[in-house]
């Protein structure tokens, strides 16, 4: 698919149709084509109707405007884009949505290196392993995944602490991305590299 | 951007790519809060309010040229609003296939049942919802019902399931059953009868409801415990089918199942009879029967 596909009404129909599965099923691999999954998710979910934060510039001016999105501060946009590798600021509180409107919760897209089944398809020394469970998971999932920085977890346990509040979050590595809802339980099992 | 416009003079899918896209963001927060009902801003649709908006709007929202879908108007592809809707998903949709096979459909878009045969993890239900919220019955003020949701306070309905119990011991209601998902938020799962509740507890496809007049979705995920509000003295019971006169079960007059869910038909002699309410689960029993009929003969 060349980058400009990702502009057409039909491919962003498949993406989302992909997008829907992956959160339906969270920690499932969702393979993303070329120019990868923030903009496969991206495309696929935005318009002029919603708030988008991209505080660290991850997707240069012109892919910005393509996606029509107004901004908004990171603290109060419906979907916000960091970097995954590097920790949460320290301030850093995003929508968690009201007990009368949780969908209010923003979703947060943190790209990572690499999302997988298990260890030997995350090939990088830093990743994490995680076992999830809940809605869309028969029994305990595996998911693993290089360049996450652990802080994330931690904030995100905090922050989907009080369901129905929270948020949901998409891992967006170049060529797949997972979906975990707040719904879903997270058991970190293994940390390996320098920290 | 420019957009095709076909045959029926309409974009793909009927829907302004605004629409579609409102409704896809509610849908994944759907998924994210299961039971959750996400509040949307349903358009005006070229069919009547009750007649299916929210659910069409859903369908429109996933379809693709590569899908094949099965409506469902209360068990049966030929009803009239049934073939309304398919017809205007072929009108609007083209290059989709339409079928009465659960099998073969990758999307379904059902009114009042859910279907005989297991969904698979790639197909989606969408169901037509009149009434989202189950707590109407004992709160009039939406606000006051989005609190109780929210702190998943069921207190009055148990009260009114109660109630039930004392006058008549046992649930009465039929359809409707008012169910618990994934331990949190109780869903109205749409008039379909207590047969089809089970279904969708644990189940391998994602189930999808839309409400076009009350302007509501949410969703029941795969994998996902759905738990009728029962007593725990009082198991939850699905309909039965047991002949009173034989203590044998009705079986369907067209292709005698013994497991699926009867419609009762009074005939012109005031005979009473049963026929599958599913009417594609019917039509393939049938076929394989006749498969096998013409295998034994050739042999």
């Amino acid at each position: 698919m060349k980058p400009a596909d990702w502009w057409t009404p039909q491919a962003q129909q498949q993406a989302f149709r992909a997008v829907l599965d992956g959160f339906a099923r969270p920690g499932t691999r969702v393979p993303a084509t070329p120019p990868g999954a923030v903009l496969m998710f991206l495309s696929a979910v935005l318009d002029e109707s919603v708030s988008l934060a991209d505080p660290g510039g991850v997707l240069g001016a012109d892919l910005r405007r393509l996606l029509l999105a107004p901004t908004a501060p990171a603290a109060l946009a419906r979907f916000v884009l960091l970097d995954g590798r590097r920790p949460p600021e320290a301030g850093f509180e995003p929508a968690l949505g009201t007990l009368e409107s949780p969908e209010g919760g923003a979703t947060l897209l943190l790209t990572v290196d690499a999302v997988g089944s298990s260890r030997s398809e995350a090939t990088q020394e830093e990743d994490v392993v995680l076992h999830l469970q809940g809605p869309g998971v028969a029994g305990t999932r595996t998911l693993a995944v290089s360049g996450l920085h652990p802080d994330w977890l931690a904030r995100r346990a905090a922050w989907v602490a009080a369901y129905p509040l929270g948020v949901d979050i998409v891992l967006a590595a170049p060529d797949a991305l997972v979906a975990l809802p707040r719904t879903t339980r997270i058991e970190i099992t293994a940390v390996a590299g320098e920290h | 951007m420019s957009t095709t416009h076909r045959s029926a003079g309409y974009a793909f899918g009927f829907l302004d790519d605004r629409a579609k896209k409102e409704l896809r963001r509610s849908m994944l927060k759907a998924v994210c809060l299961p039971g959750y009902q996400v509040p949307y801003a349903s358009r005006e649709m070229p069919i009547a309010r009750g007649f299916g908006t929210g659910g069409l709007q859903l369908t429109l929202a996933l379809i693709g040229p590569t899908d094949t879908v099965k409506v469902i108007d209360q068990g049966a592809d030929e009803s009239v609003n049934a073939v309304n809707l398919r017809q205007f998903v072929e009108l609007t949709c083209p290059g989709t296939r339409t079928t009465p096979h659960a099998g073969e459909a990758t999307l379904i878009q059902t009114r009042h049942r859910i279907p005989e045969r297991p969904l698979r993890a790639d197909q989606i239900l969408v169901l037509q919802v009149p009434y989202p919220d189950p707590l109407v019955v004992v709160e009039p003020s939406e606000e006051r019902r989005k609190t109780m949701h929210g702190e998943g306070d069921y207190a009055r309905l148990w009260v009114k399931l109660y109630e039930d119990m004392v006058h008549f011991d046992e649930i009465t209601i039929s359809h409707r059953y008012p169910t618990r998902i994934a331990g949190h938020y109780v869903i109205d799962p749409s008039p379909i009868p207590r047969w089809d509740v089970p279904k969708l507890h644990q189940a391998e496809c994602l189930y999808l409801f839309g409400a076009g007049r009350e302007k509501k979705i949410y969703a029941v995920p795969p994998h996902t415990d759905a738990v009728p509000l029962t007593f725990d003295d009082v198991a939850f019971r699905v309909e039965d089918f047991t002949d009173p006169a034989t203590g044998r079960r009705f079986a369907c007059a067209r292709c005698g199942a013994t497991d699926s869910f009867l419609d009762e038909l009074i005939g012109e002699d005031g005979r009473r009879t049963h026929q599958c309410s599913d009417a594609g689960h019917c039509l393939e029993r049938l076929n394989a029967q006749s498969a096998a009929q013409d295998t034994r003969e050739a042999a």
